[in-house]
């Protein structure tokens, strides 16, 4: 499967925040045949293992997280009508006219209604808040109820749009698009030549809580971690912001919490490669596992991978796979480099 | 390509025909009905009028009544203000969109022979301010991504003037697939059912005492319906305004503002903001609607309209009916309409042709 292909299958997958256990099969599906083992656990994570083949190797792990931002249905009207809370951080600017999908004991299409500001209150430049907002299923209420209950996730329609140029539209690249870029990363390198066994983590709940990475990094216990997850990249109206341009390749990010020794030899290992990337910085929290999974077992060296998008935490996020592309060589540089491998193995 | 009942409105729903910007329905609208029809014109302000003539007992031949049946064809959409710098494009919208429904939808980019694909994008959400985000998104903070590198890459596809249509096709859903969505339903429902009655009348060789006029009207989504001019040129006797009546029947929406409902058929207006429907002649479609078992409601309220008001104009105060559908989501990108309520207008308005009365 090319990169392509990889990130529209992975991100066409269902996996709001809590539910990311729901496509164990269908991550299996699509990465099995990249990797050894495929190991799940109680939080939803998914642990995709490629062995390097030598006993007591180091363990790199590679993490991107599963779960991507969706809703919730809190209540069926009589009228069939579905009501719905936010699971994550969601655009709910985008959310009237949206088509969805709501996962019970079966898959609900539903469409959020479009209703009038002037019934919604007297403020024109007002918002409608989620609470106001419902889901046109076509359904009576009773039989609805029989295949959803409150509670069932709702997620985007997993729909693709190819924009001009190498950039994609669509749900939840943020940040399965990031998954594919490492697993396609890992795929293609040979496992000889890789510097140790690789884990690549498709972690559960970082959207709510970054649960996952926190028990993921305790019990795989890597050596060093590489952490990959999306970032804004620069629009209109950002020109004031440090924020990376679409075909600028990968983003470097320095932050206190990474290791900078890490970061800097990741630097090198990508100039070397001629791989395209700039750099970026956060003072305080990166907003990614990677604020967690440095503190599990006894410490976890971390370096962070970013991917510019577009309108993150909208069901029509836009990435330029130039980019994507650039991220997945990162990868297959990081699990192969021996320079690394030689300063981070235990 | 002939295409039939459900079929027919998916197709004329994929058309691209933002209002001014028709050609692609305009051609798909005269494909369908040039076998059906005795004579046709596109006129000088893109409206497409057909000729139905009259025959038979009652028919003078001399000086023919006429009657008039009028729909609009265009959609809503955007239109391309400036191809920025960067690649992306302002835009303004065609018709009575609200900002609050563009977020991320996707569109169709082009001015009528070929389209590329877009997004309508502002900055995201954890970029906006605690006030941003309480308020609503002004259009000209909002941007269409084509996915451009650069303004010279964008203008190899598009220019200012080029336009925008939703990309959201047809499909059925709900218990039955009784219920279908897509962009466009609100003027392609209609022009589908007057295609489909041109077939019927045809079909059934069926002679009207009168000579009917169908008018498959451009520009009706803006306040400059083009239907005055057919109006003006055809002079009818009585005119019936086929056109989408918004349905606010969500829930916690009182009976008395959600103004027509899906599922309860034909939506009958006595009055909208620009027109007023005669009383005579709808009690008329409301017998004909009784007499043969076919679901009407009536329209309570003036809902926002154009078209009748055109028309009203254009032929100097005719008398008119209104003959609806109800549709959800007006003027939104994925628009609902119930299978029903269509056959319902489709079948009260081949009823009602045969038995209109001077």
């Amino acid at each position: 499967m090319d990169l392509k292909a990889l990130i529209t299958s992975l991100c066409g997958l269902y996996s709001v925040s809590g539910a990311e256990s729901a496509s164990t099969q269908g991550a299996e599906h699509i990465l099995g045949d990249l990797f050894d083992e495929h190991v799940t656990d109680g939080v939803g994570n998914h642990v995709f293992i490629k062995r390097c083949g030598r006993k007591n190797a180091p363990r790199i792990l590679v993490d991107a997280h599963f779960d991507e931002i969706g809703m919730m249905v809190s209540d069926i009207t009589e009228e069939g009508f579905v009501r719905f809370t936010n699971v994550g951080g969601v655009d709910t600017r985008i959310l009237p006219g949206a088509k969805v999908l709501i996962y019970g004991k079966k898959t609900v299409q539903g469409i959020v209604c479009t209703m009038p500001t002037r019934l919604l209150g007297n403020d024109p430049e007002a918002l409608p808040e989620i609470g106001q907002l419902y889901i046109d299923t076509g359904w009576s209420a009773h039989e609805l109820k029989k295949m959803i209950a409150n509670g069932a996730s709702i997620g985007f329609m997993p729909t693709y749009t190819t924009l001009l140029g190498d950039r994609i539209a669509g749900k939840a690249f943020d940040d399965k698009a990031c998954g594919a870029c490492a697993a396609h990363g890992i795929g293609k390198v040979n496992a000889k030549d890789m510097a140790g066994d690789v884990y690549f983590l498709f972690s559960a709940g970082e959207e709510t809580s970054m649960l996952g990475a926190m028990t993921a990094g305790s019990s795989i216990k890597p050596d060093y971690a590489m952490v990959i997850d999306v970032t804004h990249a620069s629009c209109p109206e950002t020109a004031d912001l440090p924020l990376a341009s679409f075909g600028s390749g990968a983003v470097l990010d320095y932050a206190p919490m990474t290791n900078r020794a890490l970061t800097g030899m990741v630097k090198q290992m990508m100039t070397e490669n001629e791989i395209p990337f700039t750099c970026s910085a956060s003072g305080g929290s990166t907003g990614t596992n990677a604020n967690r999974l440095w503190l599990t077992g006894d410490g976890v060296p971390t370096v962070l991978i970013s991917l510019p998008i577009k309108n993150m935490h909208s069901s029509t996020e836009v990435l330029d796979l130039r980019d994507a592309a650039a991220v997945a060589d990162v990868v297959s540089a990081f699990v192969c480099s021996e320079q690394i491998g030689e300063v981070f193995a235990r | 390509m002939k295409y039939y009942g459900l079929e027919l409105i998916e197709q004329l729903c994929a058309e691209f025909g933002p209002s001014g910007c028709c050609d692609p329905v305009r051609e798909a609208i005269t494909e369908q009905i040039v076998d059906v029809v005795d004579a046709y014109c596109v006129d000088r302000v893109g409206n497409i009028v057909a000729k139905l003539c009259g025959g038979g007992e009652g028919y003078d031949a001399k000086n023919p009544k006429k009657v008039m049946i009028c729909t609009g064809m265009d959609e809503v959409g955007l239109i391309i203000r400036r191809v920025a710098d960067k690649g992306h494009l302002n835009f303004a919208p065609i018709g009575d969109i609200d900002p609050r429904v563009l977020g991320g939808k996707s569109l169709l980019v082009g001015d009528g022979t070929r389209a590329i694909k877009g997004i309508v994008a502002s900055k995201a959400i954890h970029l906006q301010s605690a006030e941003e985000r309480r308020r609503l998104t002004p259009v000209r903070k909002m941007y269409i991504d084509i996915g451009a590198e650069d303004a010279e890459e964008a203008k190899k596809y598009v220019d200012v003037g080029h336009v925008a249509v939703f990309d959201c096709a047809f499909e059925r859903f709900g218990e039955e697939k009784a219920f279908m969505s897509a962009k466009a339903l609100e003027s392609r429902l209609g022009c589908a059912a007057l295609i489909e009655l041109l077939r019927m009348l045809k079909s059934g060789r069926v002679k009207l005492p009168y000579d009917l006029y169908v008018a498959f009207t451009d520009c009706s989504q803006i306040m400059f319906s083009a239907a005055r001019v057919a109006a003006a040129a055809v002079k009818p006797d009585l005119c019936v305004i086929v056109e989408a009546r918004e349905a606010l029947d969500y829930p916690g929406i009182s009976e008395s503002t959600r103004m027509c409902a899906l599922g309860q058929g034909a939506a009958v207006a006595f009055v909208d903001s620009s027109a007023v429907y005669d009383k005579d002649y709808t009690a008329d479609l409301r017998a004909c609607a009784a007499a043969q078992g076919i679901a009407l409601q009536a329209v309570c309220g003036s809902p926002r309209a154009q078209l009748g008001g055109a028309v009203q104009q254009g032929a100097q105060g005719v008398r008119m009916v209104s003959l609806g559908y109800p549709i959800r989501n007006l003027h939104a990108p994925v628009q609902v309409a119930k299978v029903s309520d269509y056959y319902a207008v489709r079948d009260l308005l081949f009823s009602y042709v045969k038995e209109i009365k001077e």
